[in-house]
């Protein structure tokens, strides 16, 4: 009995041990279980953000897609900017162990100094982002694409690019290196052209290699809309020729012109010489970037009387054929004496215009008297902005009127106390080549979507208001102005194919901190149209500070310019010859 | 259960594991596939871009007057060209 009680025992005993040990092999479990669940919570729930970031970082790249910035196009369609994606070489300079091995490498690709691209490395250790050359040619990108070296990379970035090169670059202006639009129309229009960049998030394997696009992370760019202007690239490639031309003969600081339409108020060329060209700035000074035929405003001198002439025949102060006495070239008004370039006895108001008598000017102010100067200057747009939509936009000089004083009244109808911009003084020529009426200048034609649908037209003229009766329009443009260039075609054989009317004009330059005018300092000017009979295109040169020994006469200056401007510009638009004027280079001839 | 349903059932599982696997490297071989024609319509814009302003470079009056010269085509110009003297002295200027 005993015995079996005790091998029971013996049993027994040992099936506690066991289950003790089961007991406690199963706590042992269940207390790493519970160890691990709670690992795996404290992983999924506190760490989880942390590791998700890290995965992404290493399996996502980010590229930025560019977005195309608008193109802006002549009146024809010709591309007068344009954008291009080009490579950019970049580097992650945190992500470099050994600048010195890295810039070793790319130098000889790149065609660097190895030792300024460590510098630049090395600065910009603190950034994720160091580009190192723009716009590489695809060869050379190819060549560091298979590098594959760690932190470097080649991304896309749209360049902006302008084939024409200088032309009209002084209009259109640049961008900066980010893509902002900084001067001219690119300044203006920036926010149009621009358009948003988009963005593409890919998964890359170990390599780098694109595995997949990301679901729902990738945005496509919205290009930006485009410009088309009212500037015809051919026209404004023959004004820039004869600019240059005449602004080198003469030795000049600088040339201006301006070609219009004078029914619909387009500005066909806008020019100022010297120009620059919009991808080498560092090649030019910065007063070469200046559209100073908007933004810069002078004393008109004689090209001026015409505007004035009109107002006097529209308040009948003075009859067509009326004679005034000019006096044989010197009168005093008042305690002022006023002098002639050709001295001349009675004028008519044609004569006025044609021999440009201060004079005969003077007198004609005197009996406006100054409101009357004052109100037709003032209709004529002279002293505010044209409203083109160019920056930086002069409104020019037309003084209040409770300022001006006795000497206004024969000054102003000369042209001085009074600053206009060449765009003003070439709007308001276009008011009297179109029968009177003013129109706003326009540069831009139509604003176009991405994908090339009209967003906006501006096809209509916009009519400003009648500034002078179309008669007197008219008698203005086919007999005075005719008139002053059959007395410069005396010396210079001025008749071609087509008849032209025109006024010249030789200002001095007044000093511009003090009163008076600078010695042998003048501004060269001639406006012109043709044909006189039916106005289409109207052409503005100023010369300033030509060089006096070489010639500073509007006439002689700015007039064969003007004529050549005129000519080439009718011939290209397919304009029909001038009968009258063919007649009379035939008798010419004769 | 027959052993035959049990291995049909167990046929049907598997069939349907590697119709699912199929499906998930479907996917990610047309994923991939969809990303290289983003690439690829990247580069074709960029070649776009490229192009045309090529084009545009060919139309701008300086190379159409070079074209005129170098091959000595007899085309009308738009306007007449300058003479010798001047274009000398406008070259000088520039």
């Amino acid at each position: 009995m005993s015995a079996i009680s005790a091998a029971e025992l013996v049993i027994a005993r040992g099936a506690r041990r066991q289950t003790r040990v089961a007991v406690i092999t199963l706590a042992g479990v269940l207390a790493t279980l519970t160890a691990l669940g709670a690992r795996l919570i404290y992983i999924n729930q506190v760490l989880a953000p942390r590791f998700v970031g890290l995965a992404q970082s290493q399996q996502d790249a980010h590229t930025v897609i560019p977005a195309r910035r608008g193109q802006i196009f002549d009146a024809r369609g010709r591309v007068i900017a344009g954008s291009e994606m080009l490579p950019t070489v970049f580097v992650d300079p945190s992500q470099i162990e050994h600048p010195d091995e890295v810039a070793a490498a790319l130098a000889p690709v790149l065609g660097m100094d190895a030792g300024e691209l460590e510098d630049r490395i090395r600065q910009r250790s603190d950034r994720s982002y160091c580009p190192l050359k723009r716009e590489v040619p695809a060869a050379e990108a190819q060549v560091v694409r298979e590098l594959r070296l760690r932190g470097v990379g080649v991304g896309d970035a749209s360049c902006r690019r302008y084939p024409m090169g200088r032309l009209m670059s002084q209009t259109i202006g640049f961008v900066g290196r980010d893509g902002d639009g900084l001067e001219g129309l690119e300044l203006a229009y920036d926010a149009f052209l621009r358009g948003r960049d988009g963005q593409r998030v890919t998964i890359r394997d170990a390599q780098r290699r694109i595995l997949a696009d990301q679901d729902g992370a990738t945005a496509e760019p919205v290009d930006g809309g485009h410009l088309v202007l009212t500037l015809d690239a051919v026209i404004q490639d023959l004004v820039e020729q004869e600019l240059a031309h005449a602004v080198s003969s003469v030795d000049a600081e600088f040339g201006m012109s301006v070609v219009m339409a004078p029914r619909t108020g387009e500005i066909l060329a806008l020019a100022t010489w010297p120009t620059y060209h919009p991808t080498e700035l560092e090649a030019s000074p910065p007063q070469y970037r200046r559209n100073r035929t908007v933004t810069d405003a002078f004393e008109p001198g004689s090209v001026f009387k015409p505007f004035v002439m009109s107002g006097a025949l529209t308040r009948r102060v003075v009859s067509p054929a009326e004679l005034i006495d000019c006096h044989n070239g010197s009168f005093f008004f008042g305690r002022r004496l006023i002098h002639d370039t050709k001295p001349s006895g009675a004028l008519t108001p044609e004569g006025i215009i044609a021999r440009s008598s201060n004079i005969g000017m003077g007198i004609i102010g005197t009996r406006m008297g100054n409101p009357a100067l004052h109100d037709i200057i003032t209709r004529f747009g002279f002293g505010v902005p044209t409203g083109v939509g160019f920056p930086g936009e002069s409104p020019g000089l037309a003084l209040p009127l409770k300022e001006w004083n006795v000497y206004s009244t024969t000054s102003v109808p000369m042209g001085h106390e009074t600053m206009v911009t060449p765009l003003q003084l070439a709007t308001a020529m276009c008011a009297l080549c179109n029968d009177g009426v003013l129109l706003r200048p326009r540069l831009v034609k139509a604003l176009l979507n991405a994908d090339g649908t009209v967003k906006q037209s501006f096809d209509e003229p916009r009519v400003l208001r009648q500034v002078v009766p179309t008669e007197i329009a008219h008698w203005i443009v086919q007999k005075a102005m005719v008139a002053v260039v059959a007395e410069s075609a005396h010396t210079d054989s001025l008749l071609g194919e087509y008849r032209i009317a025109g006024k010249t004009g030789t200002a001095q330059v007044p000093y511009p901190h003090r009163r008076g005018y600078q010695p042998e300092a003048y501004l060269s000017s001639f406006m012109g149209t043709a044909p006189a009979d039916h106005p289409q295109v109207v052409a503005l040169v100023m010369i300033y500070k030509p060089n006096p020994r070489k010639g500073y006469y509007g006439r002689v200056v700015s007039l064969p310019a003007v004529r050549d401007i005129l000519v080439g510009s009718l011939g290209y638009l397919q304009v029909s010859l001038d009968p009258a004027a063919l007649e009379a280079v035939a008798r010419a001839s004769e | 259960m027959t052993i035959g349903r049990a291995v049909a059932l167990l046929l049907v599982l598997g069939a349907l594991a590697l119709c699912v696997v199929q499906l998930r490297s479907e996917r990610v071989r047309c994923a991939a596939r969809v990303a290289d024609l983003r690439s690829e319509r990247l580069r074709m814009r960029r070649e776009s871009w490229a192009l045309q302003m090529e084009i545009a470079r060919l139309r701008t009056p300086d190379q159409i007057r070079e074209c005129i010269e170098r091959y000595d085509l007899q085309v009308l110009l738009p306007h007449p060209p300058l003479s010798r003297a001047r274009s000398a002295a406008l070259a000088e200027s520039r």
